[in-house]
């Protein structure tokens, strides 16, 4: 355990390597867009639209939670970058497991954010007009999002090892499918025709959308943790098993 | 200069060859590619379209006029794709950071005009512009807008006063690089993700300083909402003037302090630089 201790405070470290103003102006911007967002989901609900009987309240609790818990829902290891980088190889000399590393490196990538923003986002929650409560379902839901979202994380790494590298492009198909999939931008229960309905049932639907809206009391935890239990219990040997399956045929280069 | 123009274009040339033997190297990443392409269209139009649908409207437009504006951000946002996208040439700190421009330096050509084409990519970078282009008449077909040449020409103006808003900002900030390399290599992506974020939403609802701000101080509302409202007839007077006065005002700064930069690395140089053209 202390060597992923360790490799989780290595990558706390380096998520300062671009230095102070890259950090000020990264959060800076974060803070910009979450209030620019608050205040769009203000307006549309000042018109006074169906809304399914979401409050004003719960959608920008909504909207600061996903904002604050951005990382956790969308779960994004180093593996990407580090298979078009070279570094992915360095995983295999190491006396520890790749998963393992590249899960520490992930969860100590974190810390800065954790700190910077959502901390400071859960002190001022009052003052957006969000309300938060300790809801200890929201967190079970939101530790079943987090082991799913490392579950396809490695399946998007191993597309990028089938794709030879074209990391680049995975990525964008992935941006895409998680911007409007997930729910992390829009919660969906506002979606029109139903779509929300059949996006929570989807696999990634219950990365951000299902902890979201039970912390916020749009669904029940009966209704959506054994969809997240399934998920989890269906994707990870899939993706254990398509990771190793890919690996043989991992190529490395510098970027 | 005639022998500049000159040259760009032969080198777009060479970049569109380039372009299209990448693209066709292979039958699987070209289809893949082409399917990202198009989930990225659905995907950054649909979400707020949706919206605009079940609200009936969004900020003041309604839901064909939402459609209008997505498509036109994604006309500014393919046009960046296809210009700007290859080879860093948008994500300028990049290369400056990484002491990459030493490469360009010593190439026997102006860097304006490696830069204007190095990251042309007119096959693998127009899905998106194209995308655009579809969901934009789309929407003015149905908003039963004119396709005058005027029209189409002031359409023209604001893409291209968007796009030189857009690129101008991430120069303007990418200047940095000069000066901080490692702090700032990735400056210029934080200012184009936060533009590009914000860039697609509708504006019109917000308090009259939010609005201000995110013209003025922070472009975002420049990228799609200010342009769409003039398009649509919606904005004040002596708003379609703003946009390229903007462009020129962000680009003109960027390109003074940009040289003075150059000065600057000129007389220091990057000590990130590797022979492989790598970072340390």
């Amino acid at each position: 355990m202390k060597k992923y201790i360790a490799t989780m405070r290595m990558s706390l470290k380096e998520s300062g390597y671009f230095g102070a103003m890259n950090v000020v102006g990264t959060y800076l911007m974060k803070w910009l867009r979450l209030l620019a967002l608050l205040m769009i989901w203000k307006v549309l609900f000042a018109v006074g639209a169906d809304t399914q009987g979401m409050t004003l309240e719960q959608m920008l609790t909504y909207t600061l939670l996903s904002a604050a818990l951005s990382p956790l829902l969308d779960v994004r290891t180093p593996a990407s970058s580090w298979l078009h980088e070279g570094t992915m190889l360095s995983l295999y000399q190491r006396p520890m497991s790749v998963f393992g590393q590249l899960a520490a490196s992930t969860a100590g990538s974190w810390g800065m954010h954790l700190l910077l923003f959502t901390l400071p986002c859960l002190l001022l929650a009052p003052l957006l007009g969000a309300r938060l409560a300790v809801n200890p379902w929201g967190v079970l839901s939101l530790a079943l999002a987090v082991s799913q979202g490392f579950c396809v994380d490695f399946l998007f790494a191993g597309l990028i090892i089938r794709a030879n590298n074209m990391s680049w492009m995975v990525e964008s198909l992935r941006r895409a499918l998680t911007a409007l999939f997930t729910g992390a931008l829009i919660p969906f229960a506002v979606l029109p025709f139903g779509i929300g309905k059949v996006l929570e049932w989807m696999p990634l639907g219950s990365l951000a959308g299902a902890p979201l809206a039970i912390a916020t009391g749009l669904s029940t935890p009966q209704a959506l943790l054994p969809v997240q239990l399934l998920w989890n219990a269906l994707l990870w040997p899939v993706a254990v098993w398509w990771f190793r399956r890919c690996q043989e045929r991992m190529v490395s280069y510098g970027g | 200069m005639a022998g500049n123009w000159k040259a760009l274009f032969r080198l777009w040339g060479v970049y569109a060859r380039l372009d299209l033997h990448w693209l066709t190297q292979d039958t699987k990443y070209c289809v893949l590619t082409i399917f990202s392409d198009l989930l990225s269209n659905l995907s950054s139009v649909l979400g707020v379209f949706l919206l605009a649908v079940r609200f009936g409207g969004v900020g003041g437009l309604s839901a064909d006029e939402v459609l209008f504006m997505l498509g036109f951000y994604n006309i500014v946002s393919g046009l960046f794709n296809l210009f700007f996208l290859g080879n860093n040439v948008g994500n300028i700190s990049r290369r400056i950071g990484r002491g990459q421009l030493d490469h360009m330096l010593i190439q026997p050509l102006p860097l304006t005009v490696q830069l204007l084409s190095e990251g042309f990519l007119p096959f693998s970078g127009s899905g998106v512009l194209l995308g655009g282009i579809a969901v934009t008449v789309i929407a003015a077909v149905r908003l039963s807008l004119p396709f005058s040449l005027p029209w189409l020409g002031l359409l023209l103006l604001m893409a291209f006063s968007a796009l030189f808003i857009w690129v101008g900002l991430a120069y303007l900030v990418s200047v940095s690089a000069f000066y901080h390399p490692a702090g700032s290599e990735e400056i210029s992506s934080v200012a184009i993700d936060a533009l590009a974020t914000l860039g697609g939403y509708p504006l019109g609802g917000l308090s009259g300083w939010l609005q201000a701000l995110l013209v003025v101080v922070f472009p975002a509302g420049c990228l799609a909402w200010l342009p769409a409202m003039i398009l649509l007839g919606r904005s004040p007077f002596g708003a379609a003037a703003l946009l390229p006065l903007l462009a020129l005002f962000i680009c003109g700064i960027a390109a003074v302090l940009f040289q003075k930069g150059m000065k600057h690395y000129g007389k220091f140089g990057s000590q990130r630089y590797r022979s492989m053209g790598h970072r340390s």
